[in-house]
């Protein structure tokens, strides 16, 4: 199956659920391909690409579209039906890298002490201890879990330094789902994802998403706090050369603390995901 | 900071000892512009994930391992670079010869233009009228090629020499140079006769 089949079997974020009001129309474009989006009065959405209709869901405060007629299930995530949780859909970050890239570097602990300093690390805690990375046959997915790492301020809510716990999960080839240590609840896990929008194989729309146990932040601060932090991410992204990823070993030289990245582009060479990928 | 040329992407910077030092502009770890990173003493650390190459590119600390023992293997692809007269040289293929300036020149400045450097250089050997705003005109170039560059005399009686830089996408550095010390007054004309040249070269 060549890589644009792969791609086309899946779901995309398109925009966020009140989004478009009932005639309200916006173009984009997933997967090189030119959309329009036009609210309905229904508040649905309907998604059209030359002038055909295509199928639309929701999930997690978005609009998802899929350029197949027969599409893969949308990935499960049972804490959006978590009504305790505050949900916040963050809006979007364009950036100028393949989506493979952007999902790569939200699993990416390393960085943090260097490019979110004394936010998510700061020196000289960057050692990062082992972890444990394992393929869930039984639902296809990356997991990564039990990684530790120290950060100054790991949320809005957090006051002070804690040594924050971290588990992955990568249910499609561009979604990510991270659950860590809830600053103000310690028994629950907070809920950040990334749902990233491939424009074309070297350009995504990126669509962050929280689902967390914090009471006291306003939702503009949680959006700030979100934002801030992508857009830091967004200076390293659009600078790595090359653009796409080298899903193939010998170009880019992964260390231990890379388990996540490494499992990741096995994972995505496996399954012939090769759109937004450099294979040699 | 980026240099660019031909098709070659380059990071080049100077150790706090004054090592200079030019290398591929890409950290052999996740791809970033190494010229983005910080030097940090005698080391280029990566602003992704702080990894510290030392002068001779190879890479000495992981700061995610931090006790980890590092193969010399994990370096950059460097280049061959020779400081001199003010500018530095880098030759990505072979030992850097930098061409020899008269003594006593004396580095102005460099600026980028949005053009080929064929057009560039064809524009500069058309140009012997008087640039008007500038106060301050060429009356013969000189070219010295094969190190692209080229020489013009000023009215005002200084030679400026031009080190062009080419890159793959069509863009030229000009690297500008006064044969003798120059007042400010000197120095400002003929950055500003530089100016005119660039904005005359890059109008269609």
């Amino acid at each position: 199956m060549n890589s644009m089949k792969h791609a086309r079997q899946y779901w995309y974020p398109v925009a966020m659920i009140d989004e478009l009001q009932a005639g309200q129309q916006r173009d984009t474009q997933l997967l090189d391909t030119r959309l329009t989006l036009t609210g309905d009065d229904q508040c649905g959405l309907i998604a059209t690409a030359n002038e055909k209709a295509l199928l639309v869901t929701q999930a997690c405060d978005h609009w998802w579209v899929t350029l197949c007629d027969t599409p893969l299930p949308i990935f499960d995530l049972p804490e959006a039906q978590e009504h305790e949780r505050r949900f916040v859909p963050c809006g979007v970050v364009h950036v100028e890298c393949s989506p493979l890239r952007a999902v790569e570097n939200f699993l990416d602990i390393a960085h943090f002490p260097f490019v979110h300093t004394d936010v998510l690390g700061a020196e000289p805690h960057t050692e990062v201890y082992r972890y444990d990375v394992k393929v869930d046959e039984s639902c296809d997915e990356v997991i990564a879990s039990n990684i530790r790492f120290f950060q100054p301020q790991a949320a809005k809510s957090a006051e002070g330094g804690i040594h924050t716990e971290y588990t992955y999960r990568v249910p499609a080839p561009m979604v990510a789902v991270l659950y860590k240590t809830c600053p103000q609840k310690p028994d629950a896990w907070d809920v950040i994802a990334l749902f990233v929008q491939p424009l074309s194989e070297d350009s995504c729309d990126v669509w962050p998403w929280m689902a967390l146990f914090d009471n006291e932040s306003t939702l503009s601060e949680l959006i700030e706090f979100q934002q801030m932090i992508f857009v830091q991410d967004r200076s390293i992204l659009e600078n790595q050369i090359p653009r796409r990823l080298p899903i193939d070993p010998g170009i880019e030289i992964p260390t231990k603390a890379d388990s996540t990245s490494v499992a990741y582009r096995r994972w995505l060479k496996q399954r012939g995901a090769y759109y937004g990928a450099l294979a040699s | 900071m980026r240099a660019k040329t031909g098709h070659e992407d380059l990071v080049v910077w100077r150790s706090a000892s004054g090592v200079l030092s030019a290398w591929e502009n890409r950290c052999p770890h996740r791809g970033m512009r190494l010229s983005h990173g910080f030097v940090r003493g005698e080391s280029l650390a990566c602003a992704y994930h702080g990894w510290h190459f030392e002068c001779s590119g190879r890479c000495h600390y992981i700061p995610a391992h931090p006790e980890l023992e590092l193969p010399r293997t994990i370096k950059p692809t460097t280049f061959d670079v020779v400081e001199r007269d003010g500018l530095v040289w880098v030759n990505t293929t072979e030992k850097a010869i930098p061409f020899s300036l008269p003594a006593g020149a004396t580095p102005l400045r460099s600026i980028t233009c949005n053009t080929t450097l064929d057009a560039l250089t064809n524009h500069i050997f058309g140009t012997t009228k008087p640039c008007s705003n500038s106060g301050c005109h060429s009356t013969t170039v000189e070219s010295q090629q094969p190190c692209v560059l080229s020489t013009l005399l000023t009215d005002s009686s200084h030679r400026v020499y031009l080190a062009m830089q080419a890159s793959e996408d069509h863009t030229t550095v000009v690297h500008a140079l006064l044969s003798m010390e120059a007042n400010e007054t000197q120095r400002i004309t003929v950055s500003r006769w530089l100016e005119s040249l660039r904005r005359e070269a890059e109008s269609p």
